[in-house]
């Protein structure tokens, strides 16, 4: 697959056999959540779709993913539109690109609502993939304000602008989304649809009459094994979409026509130009298997880099876009970014073999994919690296900068451990935050027994949890006699770790949000008190009210992300653009 | 099917599709520690609104109820 950017816009295309093919397949992503958990299964469609012989671009719309237009800003049509012009623009440039010269649209959940809008205002648009389509856009919206409200405890005043993860919605573009009702749209007669609903619905079943009642060839496909890319699977290693049922239909609907042989222009060179920034796409690593963004300043240049990590399993571009806002906003400060995919993971590929498979989130050795991306950035010209991470990211991070000594600072949200417990570390997270007394405490109450007895607590989990939990308790009060009697260090394993980065030279900063786990797990090693932190020249914490673990809620991710650019990129950073407000300044005023 | 049960449907088919492990389900179960997290919860409402016709929160201004049994009751009285 190869990264192109078009209309401000950055994809994927992915090369059928022999490349050559008449047919093209635009895979319409969806948003939000539903995009960051089903990245890597698209990524597979397109693979597969490719081997099937077909042409398959995977892209952003604007606002979303890598696109250059920044989504908390609505362009002057609105969102709607201009996503739905985006797909107009990629199927223009798919077909100028590959001398394709049909089009098949294939979408996810919105962007299947989109694809269908689009198919009906088209005339080169073979047949519709329709992936648990959005069937009404008033109940969509309802999900996106109720979500919200129960994120802010607020209603959504009439006439205010909708800010939900990362973007802004107009009353407009609300309006505009509402308003749609798959059953009401014309496609043309003859047009080829499979529609795989998530779950059988009224509305599914009128929508395929209406259709078929205009001459549309519409069938509803199978959803099973569809089923894996609309989890958020944080811990299964097989946890991605099969597509077959998808491909074989598309292969008897729309043949791909192996003689078909067109002449195909090269594409220039991938490259996006956000304001005050230049990004480009890079491939590093051992055989080029690692994927990521640098995103330099358009003026000046410093020989800092900050390399930010997959939060989770999210891809390089995180929840509600963080680290591409991040990565823009260093680089109007002068600061370079690479944002970057860990092997199995966005669009980096897994080891060999296992190319159909997601890493886990934390037991997975990353070092080698952080020295791989310092030694790629090294050849560039890059001699001072800071790590940013999440989460998994963070943990990641900080145990990058352990082992790489061109490491100079650190930025960790929610670390959530320092070192692994021995067992699956998402059971330990989950089970850790309470005493062993308060399970009994439940298991000794009749709706605990019942659960129990039926299988409904997952006991073997919990048990574990709570025994490294003691295992650990233990193992600290053993530290802390050792070393009053003078047989051992005072420090316990982690603080040895932050003290060496700290005498090394190693700028950390920690964040925090509010009433979260993680604050605890922190103090537990260093503390509640920043005061202790003095040990630690170098080191700061923040905690961060109104901000969530994963940085979705809009104003505490301004605060965070406004905390890092201030820490790398200080207002003295000679590189930084002159005469241009410091990122930072509106969030912490 | 009535109103309640199409509710309690609902939640127990967005559970199994979200994975999270639902509470017993009574009227005084707080709603946001039913094991449905917001996402899930927002779904449950689009589902509803797909399958009974009925948008509760159409009015604009209606405080998120808190209990499930509030929440049927939302629904209840909203498709009388």
């Amino acid at each position: 697959m190869t990264p192109v950017t078009f209309n401000g816009t950055f994809g994927w295309l992915h090369t059928p056999r022999g490349g050559v093919g008449r047919v093209a397949v635009l895979i319409c992503p969806s948003l939000m959540q539903d995009a960051l958990w089903s990245h890597v299964s698209l990524r597979l469609l397109g693979d597969r779709l490719a081997e099937a012989g077909y042409w398959a671009l995977r892209f952003d719309y604007p606002g979303t993913g890598d696109s250059e237009a920044e989504g908390d800003v609505e362009p002057p049509e609105g969102h709607w539109q201009s996503w739905l012009n985006s797909i107009d623009g990629a199927a223009d440039w798919v077909r100028e690109t590959t001398g394709a010269d049909e089009i098949v649209l294939c979408g996810l959940r919105i962007g299947a609502t989109l694809a269908s809008l689009v198919a009906a205002r088209r005339d080169d648009v073979a047949a519709l993939i329709q992936l648990a389509p959005v069937m009404r856009g008033n109940s969509y919206v309802r999900q996106l304000l109720v979500q919200a409200q129960l994120q802010t405890g607020q209603p959504l005043a009439p006439g205010e602008d909708l800010i939900f993860y990362e973007f802004r919605f107009s009353p407009r573009t609300l309006d505009e989304m509402r308003a749609v009702d798959l059953r009401k749209v014309a496609l043309r007669p003859g047009q080829k649809v499979a529609l795989h609903p998530r779950a059988d619905s009224r509305l599914v079943d009128e929508c395929l009459e209406a259709w078929k009642a205009a001459g549309v060839q519409a069938v509803r496909g199978p959803w099973s094994r569809l089923e894996p890319m609309m989890r958020h699977n944080i811990i299964e290693e097989n946890t991605l979409a099969d597509f077959d049922g998808v491909v074989e239909w598309l292969s008897k609907a729309v043949p791909y026509d192996a003689t078909h042989r067109a002449v195909v222009p090269k594409s220039g060179p991938a490259e996006l130009r956000p304001h005050g920034c230049i990004e480009i796409p890079m491939n590093f690593g051992r055989r080029g298997r690692l994927f990521g963004i640098l995103c330099r300043p358009e003026n000046g240049r410093s020989d800092l880099v900050v390399i930010t990590t997959n939060s989770g399993r999210d891809p390089h571009y995180g929840s509600c876009r963080q680290s591409v806002t991040l990565s823009r906003q260093l680089a109007r400060a002068g600061i370079a970014t690479l944002r970057m995919d860990f092997a199995g993971l966005g669009d980096s590929l897994g080891p060999i073999g296992k190319e159909h498979l997601m890493t886990p989130m934390f037991e997975q050795d990353r070092l080698p994919d952080i020295k791989g991306a310092m030694d790629a950035l090294e050849r560039l010209g890059y001699r001072r690296f800071a790590l940013q991470g999440l989460c998994a990211g963070a943990y990641h991070s900080f145990h990058g900068a352990r082992s790489d000594p061109r490491v100079t600072a650190l930025m960790l949200v929610n670390i959530p451990l320092f070192s692994l417990p021995g067992q699956v570390v998402i059971n330990y997270l989950t089970y850790r935050g309470s005493t062993p007394a308060h399970y009994i405490n439940r298991l000794f109450s009749l709706n605990g027994l019942k659960r129990l007895l039926t299988g409904k607590v997952d006991i073997v989990n919990l048990l574990r949890g709570q025994i490294t939990r003691v295992q650990l308790r233990a193992s600290a009060k053993v530290q802390d006699v050792a070393s009053k009697v003078g047989m051992a260090d005072k420090r316990t394993p982690v603080q040895r770790m932050l003290g060496d980065l700290s005498a090394r030279g190693v700028r950390t900063l920690f964040l925090f949000a509010a009433g979260q786990g993680e604050i605890d797990a922190f103090a537990q090693e260093f503390g509640a008190h920043d005061e202790a932190l003095a040990a630690y020249p170098g080191t700061e914490r923040h905690i961060i009210e109104h901000m969530d673990h994963d940085m979705s809620h809009a104003s505490g991710r301004a605060i965070g992300q406004a905390l890092m650019v201030r820490f790398v990129a200080p207002r003295t950073e000679p590189a930084s653009v002159a005469g241009q407000p410091h990122p930072s300044d509106a969030a912490l005023a | 099917m009535s109103v309640r049960q199409a509710v309690l449907d609902q939640m127990r088919i967005v559970a199994e599709q979200q994975r999270k492990t639902l509470k017993p389900l009574a009227d005084d179960l707080l709603l946001l520690e039913s094991g449905l997290d917001s996402l899930c919860i927002a779904i449950v409402v689009a589902n509803l609104e797909d399958e009974l016709g009925i948008d509760p929160f159409a009015g604009g201004d209606i405080e998120m109820p808190t209990t499930l049994g509030e929440f049927i009751a939302l629904y209840e009285n909203a498709a009388r």
